[in-house]
């Protein structure tokens, strides 16, 4: 009871204060892009922030029927299979983050269909790197990398409203999240440090 | 349990969830904004936990692979394959490339995803828990970690590699055995499984007795020497099945000391281990503490109900309409059986609670719920009925393509919470709990004596079924549930008893499995007419395939017999 006490906030502790210092290119980036009031709204395949719960379910039943998509192997989400896009077949799964019946965030995890322990090569930093190498070849080159205490590096671009980042979760998957930094769901220090 | 240390427990989970919560925000927050440029790596000592708090969090890291085991391809794997469970095609709800419907009719290939989804659940988990022993030691080797501090650790960590192993095996037979992850080999080859099955029970039998044997909130959620115990048992009931020796006095013994020792109470209530404020019952062993902010991703709600149904409860979100029970399984329970629970009827909804959502459905202000959307030929007509209760009609129509959207029974077991997030719901979910020890014992006894009027046996046997009915067993002989009009079957009524406690808690495929009866797939598949779907039997698919890109990823992988 005591020692999960103490780990609980010493845990809340190192996650305050040995957290990353803000790093000025970062928040340079960012106070740039927010400020052009440029938006940037388009996702993949042809879904977009903003788009309605209604929107987004007839869009994906759409490619559901065209066999494009499926229901995610963890019935939570949408699974798309990419078997050209990286240098390994891998597989996406997607589900959004809705704000008053709106996108404004999508969550992202991908990992190497041939994943094993002993598969260094398809290890979750590879495809990470791989998956902004993807990135770059369709949102554009400007991704920069930030690291965190626990989870490795992140690689994060900021495109007017459109932040995208990037990160490993564990040995096995990568996530790219894509956030609309103008629909309020932002809550971490960056985008307070632009207030 | 003492009443005032369930108190204690419940006081103290806060923490389990906190500390969840701190891995989530560890795993999510993105707010680090260190610029150097720096290419990912593999492990080394330069990025270990380097404080304590650091260590404990780590720790807690094994634990997130188990957020699959009650929604994700193990209850895939576990339930959707058997004859307890089914996802028919409605229309076209539900189709996936049809991935469904091969679960249903053991159809599937070695190029399904869920099968990578199994490998990936299993291997992820050996890895985390490899990946951290090597950690440890290594902190310990360089005198930056207390070596008593790190054994706990490991022991805990060889349990969870163990629950692991045992899925793996379960699953797929023979699978490499890695339990080094500095030295893993690059491409090792399939170990037999009753090789694996060796390596794991010794590992277990050192590991668990080191484990504490507390059970409060410090243990909850974790490998506790309970939990050990209770693995290893499930380990020794299969033991036939994994190495063609039985191990059935061994399991009988590792339930016994559960049942005397660990101070674990049946629930006057079965419901209460499935309610939504479940979390600390007397029961509960080993559970994952799910919860709508520290720990999503339960999320039967959205996979059972029908689109109709968000009105029914007050949802926040639409549920999908896809999950449900088949016919057989849900007559295999008694009418007076309070685990079946009421149907609704044309004049009021269903009072009683049941595992099962079944008949007509209403809103939460008492109107009826409708589907607007219902199939016009579908009898029931708009009115939501879910299974054509008092109908007359089959169930569940057909498989697919053109399954009625209201036909099937409903799963019901777990606790709708008025108003709750259908896609990540509050109940703990129950790895291990004493009914079903009580079951296993059971059935240690019977496979002993082979004898269906065993005393022991029965005793057990209806000291669970009691809580749910009066009338009780007097053999355990009998046909089984999904031909009960059938011949009588060894051990028969024994089968139906576990699968009417344990429905949906991941343990059908195993039962099928140890009755030999998995196969038999003909005797429960459902009528099936889209094109291109086949009904698979044989032996071989008591075992899964092993992913073909797992296998193109290292040659020394052996696909199982009848998958290349």
């Amino acid at each position: 009871m005591k020692w999960m006490k103490w780990m609980v906030l010493a845990s809340f502790a190192a996650l305050i204060v040995g957290g990353c210092t803000p790093g000025k290119t970062y928040e340079r980036r960012l106070k740039r892009e927010l400020a052009s009031g440029i938006r940037y709204d388009s996702l993949f395949m042809g879904l977009s922030f903003g788009m309605t719960q209604k929107e987004f379910y007839e869009h994906c039943w759409d490619m559901n029927k065209d066999s494009i998509i499926k229901q995610g192997s963890a019935n939570m989400s949408v699974q798309y299979d990419l078997n050209e896009e990286l240098e390994h077949p891998a597989t996406m799964n997607f589900y959004p983050k809705f704000d008053s019946g709106k996108i404004v965030e999508m969550p992202v995890r991908f990992i190497y269909n041939g994943w094993a322990p002993w598969t260094k090569e398809l290890s979750a930093s590879n495809l990470a790197l791989d998956v902004k190498n993807w990135y770059e070849d369709i949102y554009g080159k400007g991704f920069i990398t930030v690291t965190h205490p626990m989870n490795g590096d992140a690689y994060t671009k900021i495109d007017g409203n459109r932040r995208i980042t990037i990160y490993v979760e564990n040995d096995l998957y990568v996530w790219a999240r894509f956030t609309d930094m103008l629909a309020g769901l932002e809550k971490d220090s960056l985008s307070a440090n632009q207030n | 349990m003492k009443t005032t240390d369930r108190n204690k427990m419940r006081k103290s989970l806060f923490l389990v969830k906190a500390i969840v919560l701190v891995m989530l925000a560890a795993a999510f927050n993105q707010s680090c904004t260190n610029l150097d440029e720096e290419l990912y790596g593999e492990v080394t000592p330069d990025n270990f936990f380097n404080t304590e708090e650091e260590i404990l969090a780590a720790l807690g890291a094994a634990y997130t692979q188990f957020g699959n085991w009650g929604s994700g391809d193990p209850w895939n794997l576990n339930c959707v394959s058997t004859d307890e469970m089914v996802v028919p095609t409605r229309g076209q709800d539900w189709d996936d490339g049809g991935d469904w419907r091969r679960w249903h009719l053991h159809a599937w290939t070695r190029e399904d995803g869920g099968m990578n989804g199994g490998w990936n659940f299993g291997f992820g988990g050996v890895n985390t828990a490899n990946r951290l022993i090597y950690q440890f030691e290594v902190l310990v080797d360089e005198g930056s970690m207390d070596p008593d501090v790190a054994a706990a650790f490991i022991a805990e960590l060889r349990a969870i590699r163990g629950f692991f192993y045992w899925q793996l095996i379960d699953w797929f037979g023979n699978v490499p055995l890695v339990t080094d992850f500095a030295n893993a080999e690059a491409q090792p080859a399939t170990v037999p499984r009753a090789d694996v099955y060796a390596w794991v029970v010794a590992d277990l039998e050192e590991a668990v007795p080191l484990l504490p044997k507390e059970v409060d909130g410090t243990t909850y959620g974790r490998m506790n020497y309970w939990a050990g115990k209770t693995l290893l048992a499930n380990l020794y009931l299969n033991a036939e099945v994994y190495t063609g020796v039985p191990a059935y006095a061994a399991a009988e013994a590792a339930c016994t000391d559960v049942i005397d020792n660990g101070g674990f109470n049946l629930t006057g209530n079965y419901f209460d281990n499935f309610s939504a404020g479940n979390t600390g019952t007397s029961e509960m062993i080993f559970a994952i503490p799910y919860d709508q902010v520290y720990y999503g991703g339960f999320n039967v709600t959205a996979r059972t109900l029908h689109y109709s149904s968000q009105y029914t409860y007050n949802l926040t979100a639409q549920p999908w309409n896809g999950f449900c029970t088949l016919e057989e399984f849900y007559n295999s329970y008694d009418d007076t059986d309070l685990r079946k629970g009421d149907v609704g009827t044309v004049d009021g909804p269903a009072i009683k609670r049941g595992n099962f959502i079944a008949g007509y459905q209403y809103n939460v202000d008492g109107t009826p719920a409708n589907d607007d959307g219902a199939d016009s030929n579908d009898p029931d007509g708009i009115h939501l009925n879910f299974g054509s209760m008092g109908s007359g009609e089959p169930q569940i129509n057909e498989l697919g393509p053109q399954a009625y959207r209201q036909a099937g029974i409903r799963i019901g077991k777990w606790e709708f919470e008025l108003g709750g997030d259908p896609g990540a719901m509050n109940n703990d979910y129950a790895v291990f709990r004493l009914g079903d020890v009580i079951l296993m014992k059971a059935e240690a006894l019977w496979r002993q004596s082979n004898n269906p009027t065993d005393a022991a046996a029965l005793l057990l046997v209806n000291d669970v079924r009691s809580r749910a009915i009066n009338t009780l067993l007097t053999t355990l002989d009998g046909p089984v549930s999904f031909d009960m009009a059938g011949p009588s079957v060894a051990g028969g009524e024994l089968f139906n008893e576990i699968g009417r406690e344990m429905f949906a808690e991941n343990h059908r495929r195993r039962q099928l499995v140890r009755w030999g009866l998995f196969d038999a797939v003909a005797s429960w598949a459902l009528p099936y007419n889209n094109p291109g779907d086949v009904l698979v039997e044989g032996e071989h698919t008591v075992l899964f395939p092993i992913h073909r890109d797992k296998i193109d990823a290292n040659p020394n992988l052996v696909q199982n017999p009848g998958y290349n």
